[in-house]
């Protein structure tokens, strides 16, 4: 099922170059029950795309979409900024700040009542392998639901964390990611209708490939 | 290739080679069928509401299948012949089968059951129920939505509201103009809810209901996605039962795991009350979301109903 928390926290945890552009695809997200009571759980089939800008060195620009969004009837966008103020060096991680807001509109809606505007910051550590571009990664993101709900029931919470950990392969220019992630630990499942991976009834578990393709800039 | 009910198509007719092309001229098609999409409003995902099986004919009784509280037949006593009347009803360009419990003809001195079942299967699945609401002693009309049954279509959730809409024109027309009690059962209470409001029955009952299909989206995913950003349409039963005003009795599972009665049937049932005092009423048995009448008991579920409908 569609969310827009399955978008991806951060595209290209690789280090960006001034003046590069990233092209990105992400395939995936919460794990979830094909069907209720068949027992098969598959990360949901979520396509997003996204494009990032080096700006600065300690900065970096990400857009992206959610192409399945798109397709079901509503349109899903993000925009924000990395703050990468250390390179990882040896056994010392880099570190990167995103903070991102995220937008989302239904075609089928009625104007502002239907729309949604979801802030996130996030902080990620990442270890980059020795003479390789691969970089393991940890991380969290946390989503804010500004929104509230008209059905009478209290949100079930209004700061929603993401967490992550994931493995990148591949070289300077472009870069394979797999993710695993826990979102939402601090909400119970006891009311999905949708059975999902999760722990200890909270939250839900999900992964996600990742591919990134730099282009132009100057070579780290 | 998956055609949904807005008429745009996924995948299938284009080749991953188009996406390949360096020539501008392919590129325009996976363009042109995503903005076809974004102006149909894309493809909404409310099948997943939706479980109807299609029947060549249906067998009742001997239906071979499975029969939610089939075990209530063997309390109930034979059908007479020529009480069970098949007819057909048209919704738009689809044809809707339903069936009429009735000892007699239905006139508008009658009081008359109209069943909106759950996502389920067809009316077969749903007989044994039907026949437990004609054993109150009222008529009772049964109808398979679009895709269900021997009905023709597929349905979503507009065209299950519409499907409604002409049962209850066709009440009115061809069955001699009764007053009407809808009875919802689980997605079926979408329907009954939105012809509460619209209709205003002399009495709306609802077992297992969902409060919103906003309740089961953000209650899905944790945030405040809005519905529509899902499903062709929001449907709230919540408001639209509260709307109505009219007396309501809700039939709720407390260890329901489908639609949670803390999440849907209490809210429900706390609006109604709070525009409409003293018109509300509820049942509660500990059993899961298909236990009602069972776990109630079928005589005392007969009794139950027969005693609200009764009663207005």
């Amino acid at each position: 099922m569609i969310t827009v928390a399955a978008c991806a926290p951060i595209r290209r945890v690789a280090p960006v170059e001034v003046g590069q552009h990233i092209l990105s695809a992400g395939f995936g997200g919460p794990i979830s029950e094909v069907g209720r009571g068949s027992g098969i759980y598959v990360p949901a089939p979520v396509v997003t795309a996204g494009y990032g800008y080096g700006l600065h060195e300690l900065f970096d620009l990400e857009a992206g979409l959610q192409v399945t969004e798109l397709f079901v009837g509503g349109l899903a966008l993000d925009a924000g900024v990395n703050f990468r103020p250390l390179r990882p060096e040896g056994l010392r991680p880099g570190l990167i700040f995103p903070v991102k807001l995220h937008y989302l509109v239904p075609f089928r809606g009625s104007g502002i009542d239907t729309m949604r505007l979801y802030p996130d910051v996030g902080a990620t550590a990442l270890w980059q392998w020795p003479d390789r571009h691969f970089y393991t990664y940890v991380g969290v993101t946390v989503w804010f639901d500004l929104a509230s709900r008209g059905d009478g029931n209290d949100p079930l919470s209004r700061v929603l964390p993401v967490m992550h950990l994931g493995q990148t392969f591949g070289n300077e220019t472009w870069q394979f990611s797999v993710e695993l992630r826990y979102y939402t630990p601090n909400i119970s499942d006891e009311f999905r209708l949708i059975d999902v991976a999760d722990l200890g009834g909270q939250g839900s578990l999900g992964a996600v490939l990742g591919f990134s393709w730099a282009l132009g800039g100057d070579a780290p | 290739m998956r055609r949904c009910s807005t008429g745009c198509s996924i995948g299938g007719r284009y080749k991953l080679s188009y996406f390949r092309s360096e020539s501008k001229k392919v590129y325009t098609v996976p363009v042109l069928v995503a903005v076809l999409a974004v102006l149909q409003g894309g493809c909404a995902v409310d099948f997943v509401l939706f479980n109807g099986q299609h029947l060549d004919s249906y067998s009742y009784d001997a239906y071979a299948g499975e029969m939610l509280d089939r075990e209530a037949l063997g309390s109930l006593d034979p059908v007479v012949p020529g009480v069970i009347r098949e007819v057909q009803i048209t919704s738009g360009t689809e044809r809707l089968a339903a069936v009429l419990l009735a000892d007699s003809d239905v006139g508008s001195d009658d009081t008359l059951i109209v069943f909106f079942h759950g996502s389920a299967e067809h009316l077969d699945y749903y007989w044994a129920r039907s026949r437990l609401l004609h054993a109150t002693g009222y008529p009772t009309l049964v109808v398979d939505y679009r895709g269900y049954g021997v009905s023709t279509g597929s349905t979503d959730v507009p065209s299950l509201l519409e499907d409604a809409r002409v049962t209850l024109d066709f009440v009115d027309s061809e069955l001699g103009a009764p007053e009407v009690v809808v009875y919802g059962n689980s997605i079926g209470c979408l329907a009954a809810g939105r012809m509460a409001e619209e209709r205003r029955p002399v009495g709306l009952i609802l077992e297992v209901p969902p409060n919103s299909l906003e309740t089961m989206v953000v209650d899905q995913f944790g945030t405040n996605v809005p519905p529509e950003a899902l499903f062709e349409r929001d449907v709230s039963v919540r408001d639209d039962v509260a709307a109505s005003g009219v007396p309501l009795l809700v039939l709720a599972a407390d260890a329901d795991a489908v639609f949670p009665p803390v999440r849907h049937a209490d809210r429900i049932l706390a609006h109604h009350e709070e525009h409409n005092p003293g018109l509300s009423d509820i049942e509660r048995v500990p059993g899961g979301h298909d236990d009602v009448p069972r776990l109630l008991g079928y005589d005392a579920y007969v009794e139950r109903v027969r005693a609200f409908v009764g009663g207005l």
